[in-house]
């Protein structure tokens, strides 16, 4: 039966259980959060190479479980919407906290001797990837900073459809809305973040 | 035109809508442009393509994946993306593989002028002819749709509809590789808005330059040409001393007389310059006026150095044009002309119906102005300025409204309860006299009781010591009788004929007759002043006195001493005396019997007598 429960209704047997007292039910809330954390991690990895040289998967996962299991130790959330807010704040401080120390003007990736001189300073060629990706590296950080100031209502939609990468159609059975509400108030969220950057898009 | 000020909301509503649209489409896995999506509203199409460009951004920055196909992605994100910078490679421009500046035969091209929202402008050499010229080909090249082809060609056949030396004239269409261009003539000294950049333009110039531009329009509207994006950026000028006017750029015109959509799907206006039915994207209502508008607004920034409406964004700026009023020119240049200030205000109405009927009329005005003539514009009168005021902003209107109602109201009651406090304070006023004087009056009948008791005091008082008096007296008189009656009878016994005992009691009784009387007419008067007690003490006199009086006659009688008259006189005063004592209510049967026996007894002596 557990095969054709969705994702959703299993994470709330889940939390039931775990109500209920059962161990092994944080374990398997945790192992659904690190599926989620490891697509947004490769991801930022593949996407951000800058990083990707000085930090592995693995590492990064590490860190992030660390972090959820000692807050589900703390905190037990109720609902499935509890959880995702839960588990998507961990893997946001995460990521944060990773894009901090590579991609910041203090961070390795920004003061590692290949990006001061040498060699690669005689191709300017080879400079360019460089530039681009550290100026979307620091919008990539100030739009996970925006995302932590949004209203609740907006940064569950958030959490639900960036973090947790749902579909829409199950985030808005989710939040119990219609599709063209959710799909509104997403590119309601989306502009406004744009808004967040003005002028600070790379060209 | 009446313009809806929830018009302005309205276009945010339909923004949302059409983006909405593209999600859902995009979801689906298909490619959508926002040209595609705004062919009934293609007046938002530039403001959906930032959006969607704004999207895009955001989410490439996060790393989320759309279900899009691979390798298609939206038309308009990559014509932005694509842009090479100013003077860099073309090649992504026409689509034509070769690093530099294209080749098109019969030019030799030189440098890039400008792009637009459809096409990019070289300046270029023709060769044949050996002159300058400049160079517009689409933009976008392989990607450009066939509608857009289709209009770019429509374009350039309009704009060779117009000879006017204040339109920019097309010398020659072609296609290179399937792509259009057209050649038209090169004007060297830049656009209108460099130069408003530098300085800002006198304003008999400005007058005198629209004055050629407003001419110009009025030639196309002629031709059936709406340009409907007039802009200084899109007014070049000649260089030359005089610096003539050339309008450029028709690539958003709309031909009045062909039915479909306008020439191009490309932004329909620029947002600072364009007119609220333009804004609204009202075709009904896109006729010459919206270029009319488009005059006042580059002649209001030709005087005041900033277009009518200038918001932080695209949208802001819509909803400035749609809703506010532009701020008076001379309020930012106190040096602007009042009768130019009328022009440029009258072009810039929010209703076409009330600008000028046509671009000559407002070049007709013009040259009244620099001829120093009367113009026809008249100011916008203040109940009008107050009207439009109460339409932007409504609630605020009505509040004042309300609140000047309830001020004018408190002020009626205000009167009315004043004017009736102070005709109570009046009639209160009024009864305070009247109590005072009543008071007044009861003080002085107090005062006059009080005077009349102390008078009646007095009069008791006197009216005691009189009696008082009258008793001592009486008292003395009794006392002498009593002396004179023992003399009387001591000497009875010498001779009883001696007269002179009776004579003198005779005489006596006749004091006490009289004292009587007195006693008797002070009764009266007591009687007649009311003071019943001072009555009755004198009538106690009197009676005293009568009796007194009786006695002293009745000695007389017996010592033989008889006057009948007197004793008439004395029966007389004895009744009197009588009937007043009955009418006290007091029975004095002794002294009636008494008198009517001595009256019985002075008849029977007067009968002798006589």
């Amino acid at each position: 039966m557990d095969a054709v429960l969705s994702p959703t209704a299993q994470l709330q047997g889940c939390l039931d259980r775990l109500r209920l007292g059962e161990a092994t039910a944080r374990d398997e809330l945790v192992r659904h959060a690190c599926k989620t954390l490891e697509r947004l991690t490769r991801k930022l990895l593949k996407n951000y190479p800058g990083v990707h040289r000085w930090a592995q998967t693995d590492d990064v996962l590490q860190n992030a479980l660390i972090r959820l299991l000692a807050a589900l130790q703390d905190v037990q959330p109720a609902t499935v919407r509890d959880f995702y807010a839960l588990s998507s704040l961990q893997i946001r401080r995460e990521l944060l906290d990773l894009a901090r120390h590579y991609f910041g003007p203090r961070g390795m990736g920004a003061n590692h001797a290949s990006r001061l001189g040498g060699e690669s300073r005689q191709d300017p060629l080879a400079q360019v990837p460089e530039r681009a990706a550290s100026a979307t590296e620091v919008l990539w950080c100030e739009l996970q900073e925006q995302i932590g100031t949004l209203p609740d209502e907006d940064r569950e939609i958030v959490n639900l459809l960036y973090y947790q990468e749902l579909p829409q159609a199950e985030a808005a059975a989710l939040l119990n809305i219609s599709l063209r509400t959710l799909q509104r108030r997403w590119q309601t969220i989306i502009l406004k973040l744009h808004r967040h950057l003005g002028g600070k898009l790379p060209e | 035109m009446a313009l809806d000020q929830s018009e302005a909301p309205a276009v945010r509503e339909r923004l949302d809508e059409l983006l909405l649209r593209w999600q859902e489409l995009r979801q689906e896995g298909r490619s959508v442009a926002a040209a595609d999506l705004c062919t009934d509203c293609p007046e938002l199409e530039t403001l959906l393509e930032e959006q969607i460009k704004a999207f895009a951004e955001v989410e490439s920055i996060l790393g989320i994946q759309t279900q899009e196909a691979d390798g298609v992605k939206d038309e308009s994100v990559i014509n932005r993306t694509t842009l090479p910078p100013e003077g860099a490679d073309a090649t992504q421009v026409t689509g034509v593989s070769f690093h530099g500046m294209p080749s098109v035969p019969g030019y030799e091209i030189i440098s890039v002028l400008g792009r637009g929202g459809m096409g990019v402008v070289y300046q270029a050499r023709q060769v044949a002819l050996n002159r300058m010229v400049a160079l517009k080909m689409i933009l976008s090249g392989g990607h450009a749709s066939q509608q857009r082809l289709q209009r770019f060609r429509t374009e350039a056949t309009a704009v060779a509809r117009l000879q006017h030396p204040s339109v920019v004239q097309i010398h020659d269409i072609g296609e290179l590789d399937g792509q259009p261009y057209y050649s038209m003539e090169f004007v060297a000294g830049g656009s209108l808005d460099q130069q408003l950049a530098k300085a800002l333009m006198p304003p008999r110039q400005a007058a005198q330059l629209l004055m050629q531009i407003a001419q110009a329009m009025h030639h196309a509207h002629q031709n059936g040409i709406v340009h409907r994006d007039l802009k200084p950026a899109n007014i070049l000028l000649t260089g030359s001393k005089d610096s003539a006017p050339k309008i450029a750029d028709f690539g958003v015109a709309k031909l009045l007389d062909e039915d479909g959509p306008s020439l191009s799907g490309e932004p329909m206006g620029t947002p600072s310059y364009m007119a609220p039915e333009q804004a609204l994207g009202r075709k009904q209502d896109q006729g010459p006026a919206i270029d009319v508008y488009a005059l006042g607004a580059i002649l209001y920034e030709m005087l005041t150095g900033r277009p009518p409406f200038r918001g932080e964004s695209t949208l802001d700026t819509l909803e400035q044009v749609c809703s506010r009023e532009p701020v008076a020119p001379s309020q930012l240049q106190p040096g602007c002309p009042r009768d130019l200030e009328t022009i440029c205000l009258k072009c810039l109405r929010k209703e076409p119906g009330r600008r000028y009927p046509s671009a000559q009329e407002l070049a007709f005005d013009l040259q009244r102005f620099l001829q120093d003539q009367p113009i026809e514009a008249r100011p916008t009168p203040p109940w009008e300025r107050v009207l439009k005021w109460m339409k932007r902003k409504p609630a605020v209107a009505v509040s004042l409204l309300l609140s000047a109602a309830a001020i004018i109201a408190l002020l009626v009651v205000w009167i009315v309860f004043t004017a009736q406090l102070s005709r109570e304070r009046d009639l209160a006023r009024a009864a305070q006299g009247r109590a005072e004087s009543k008071e007044l009056e009861a003080d002085s009948a107090r005062k006059d009781a009080e005077a009349e008791k102390s008078t009646a005091e007095h009069e008791r008082d006197l009216a005691r010591k009189e009696r008082e008096r009258a008793e001592a007296m009486l008292e003395r008189s009794l006392q002498l009788v009593e002396v004179v009656v023992r003399q009387i009878g001591d000497s009875k016994s010498r001779t009883f004929d001696d007269p002179v005992p009776g004579a003198i009691l005779y005489h006596l009784a006749g004091q006490f007759v009289r004292s009587a009387e007195d006693e008797y007419a002070k009764a009266k008067r007591a009687n007649s002043s009311g003071s019943g007690l001072s009555a009755a003490d004198q009538l106690r006199l009197a009676e005293q006195y009568a009796l007194q009086a009786v006695e002293l006659l009745k000695r007389a009688q017996t010592a033989g001493y008889f006057r009948p008259v007197n004793n008439r006189r004395l029966v007389d005063t004895a009744n009197e005396f009588a009937f007043l004592r009955i009418a006290h209510g007091e029975d004095f049967a002794d002294a009636r019997s008494a008198f009517e026996e001595l009256a019985t007894q002075v008849r029977k002596g007067s009968a002798s007598s006589q």
